[in-house]
C-alpha cells in the first residue's frame, strides 16, 4: 500500500464544489486507487496499491490530468448559499452509522449489503412517507423495471457518455448449446464465476437503471397527454462508485423513490416548488438538520464542462444535503428541471403538439436512513418516524 | 451592434448546431433546440478565442449566452 500526494497550483484557487467534485472523479481515476484521502488547496493524497514504480508514476498522471479537467468542468459553478438551512434540535453523529452498520447491516459485496429485521422496516417506513407526499401531490404510482434498454432515449440524450463511470451493463451467455455447455462444464469442473474470453456472450442489450425516471419517459415515447402528470415509483438502482463505496451512503444497489413530472413548463415548475416544500417538511418533521443547494450532477469528468455549467446556469438542479454530523452531509433528494431533454427524444406532447418538458424528484432512500441513525442513534426505539 | 458582428455570432453557432431549426437573433438558442447543453463550453471556447473576451460566471446567470442578441450585446460590450 502507498500514500501517493500531488500537488497542483489550480487546487488553491479551485472553489469548494470543484473540491467536492473532483473528490468524486478522483475514485474512477485508476485502478490502483484504493482510497481518496484527502482533496484540498494543498494538494491530494491517495492510497493505492501500484504494481512497481511504473504504475504509482502513473496513477500520479492521471491524478494530475484528472483534476486539471475537474476543476475545470467546475469553472461556471458558483461557491453559492443555500437556498434555505434547518439547524436540528440536537446534534447528529456520524458514530452512529457504524453502530447502525454492526447490527443491522451485512456485507454481501463491493457496495452491497443486507438490512436485518428493524432497518428494513425503517427503509420501508421512509419510502412510505414519500410515498404518501407523491400521492397527496396528485401521484400515480407504477412500478418499473430495473433494468434498462440501450438502443433508445440512452444514446439519444447522451447518458453512456455524460455518466459512463457508474453504468453497470448486463451480458448474457450466447444461447448456443456447445458454447452454453463449455461454460457449463467449466463452472462445475474449475468453479468459473464468469465467462472468460473462452467463451462466447451476448450484450444483454440494457444496463442496471441508474435512476428511475428513464423508464418511465420510455413507457410515454410517442405520448399526447393532456395536463400535467406525476407519477411515482420506487426503484432498485445500481451506480458504480469506483473505490467510494459506503454503506447508505454510496452503494452499488440503493433504494431510490421518484415523483416524476410532464407537463407544461409553468405548471411543472409549480408542482416541483410544492414537492419541494413537502420534502423540507418531512425533514423538519424529523427534526433533521439540513441545507437545499444548487447543485450539478455526477458528469463523467472528460464531458462534464458543458452539462455542469448549463445546469448551473439555469440552476435546474437542486439538492438537499441532510447533516451526518462532524461536518459531513450527504445529499437525500434532488429537485430536477429538465427542460425537453427527455420528452424531445421520446417525442413526449401536449394535445396540440407541443413539447412538454419533464421534472423529477429524487428520495434517496438510505440516504435518509443514514441522517436518521446519525440524529437519533442506532436504537430503533428512536428511529419513530 | 453591427450586422457583421451579428452574421459570424450566426455563423459560429450554426457549425456548433446540430440542428436546422431555425432561429430569429432573440430567440433563446437552448430552450429553441438549436444549441444544446453540451455544446455550451465550446460556444464558450470559440466566443473567447473568436472576440479575445474571457466569458465570467455572471454572463451564464445574466443570460448573456442565450441568443444572438444577448451574445452580440455581450460581445461588443467587452474591451
Amino acid at each position: 500500500m502507498t500514500v501517493i500526494e500531488v500537488t497542483d497550483d489550480r487546487l488553491a484557487a479551485a472553489p469548494a464544489p470543484a473540491l467536492a467534485g473532483l473528490e468524486a472523479d478522483l475514485a474512477f481515476c485508476h485502478p490502483a486507487i484504493e482510497a481518496v484521502l484527502a482533496v484540498g488547496a494543498g494538494g491530494i493524497a491517495v492510497r493505492a496499491a501500484p504494481h512497481d514504480e511504473a504504475e504509482a508514476e502513473s496513477v500520479r498522471r492521471e491524478v494530475k490530468r484528472v483534476a486539471e479537467l475537474s476543476i475545470a468542468s467546475y469553472r461556471f459553478v458558483p461557491d453559492s448559499e443555500p437556498l434555505w438551512t434547518r439547524r436540528a434540535g440536537g446534534d447528529s453523529n456520524l458514530g452512529a452509522l457504524a453502530g447502525f452498520r454492526e447490527r443491522f447491516m451485512v456485507d454481501l459485496g463491493p457496495g452491497q449489503y443486507a438490512l436485518i429485521g428493524p432497518a428494513a422496516a425503517l427503509r420501508s417506513s421512509i419510502d412510505a412517507r414519500f410515498q404518501d407526499l407523491a400521492v397527496a401531490c396528485g401521484a400515480e404510482p407504477w412500478h418499473l423495471p430495473s433494468i434498462e434498454a440501450t438502443g433508445d432515449l440512452l444514446p439519444r440524450v447522451g447518458y453512456l457518455a455524460s455518466h459512463a463511470q457508474h453504468v453497470t451493463w448486463g451480458v448474457h451467455l450466447t444461447p448456443r448449446f456447445d458454447s452454453l455447455r463449455r461454460f457449463a462444464a467449466d463452472a462445475r469442473r474449475s468453479g468459473a464465476t464468469a465467462p472468460g474470453a473462452e467463451h462466447e456472450v451476448t450484450p444483454a442489450g440494457f444496463i442496471l437503471e441508474p435512476v428511475v425516471c428513464h423508464n418511465v419517459y420510455r413507457a410515454l415515447a410517442g405520448a399526447r397527454l393532456d395536463g400535467t402528470r406525476l407519477i411515482t415509483a420506487l426503484g432498485s438502482c445500481y451506480r458504480f462508485e469506483g473505490c467510494r463505496f459506503a454503506p447508505l451512503l454510496r452503494q452499488w444497489e440503493f433504494s431510490m423513490r421518484e415523483a416524476i413530472l410532464i407537463g407544461p413548463p409553468e405548471p411543472l415548475r409549480r408542482l416541483r416548488e410544492r414537492i419541494l416544500a413537502a420534502t423540507l417538511e418531512v425533514a423538519s418533521q424529523l427534526d433533521l438538520g439540513g441545507a437545499l443547494e444548487i447543485a450539478t450532477d455526477p458528469f463523467f469528468v472528460s464531458e462534464a464542462g458543458s452539462a455542469r455549467a448549463f445546469q448551473a446556469m439555469q440552476s435546474t438542479k437542486l439538492e438537499l444535503r441532510l447533516d451526518l454530523g462532524g461536518g459531513a452531509a450527504t445529499a437525500a433528494a434532488s429537485f430536477n428541471l429538465h427542460g425537453t431533454h427527455f420528452s424531445e427524444p421520446m417525442d413526449i406532447r401536449g394535445p396540440g403538439g407541443e413539447l412538454l418538458e419533464t421534472a423529477c424528484v429524487g428520495w434517496g432512500i438510505e440516504r435518509w436512513m443514514a441522517a436518521l441513525v446519525a440524529r437519533r442513534g442506532p436504537e430503533p426505539s428512536a428511529w419513530r418516524l | 451592434m453591427s450586422p457583421a458582428l451579428r452574421s459570424e455570432i450566426r455563423h459560429l453557432i450554426s457549425e456548433l448546431s446540430a440542428s436546422s431549426t431555425p432561429f430569429a437573433d432573440g430567440e433563446d438558442l437552448f430552450s429553441r433546440g438549436v444549441l444544446r447543453s453540451l455544446n455550451l463550453m465550446e460556444l464558450v471556447d470559440q466566443l473567447e478565442d473568436r472576440f479575445q473576451i474571457r466569458v465570467g460566471h455572471r454572463d451564464f446567470v445574466a443570460g448573456r449566452l442565450s441568443s444572438v442578441d444577448a451574445i452580440a450585446a455581450l460581445v461588443g460590450g467587452r474591451p
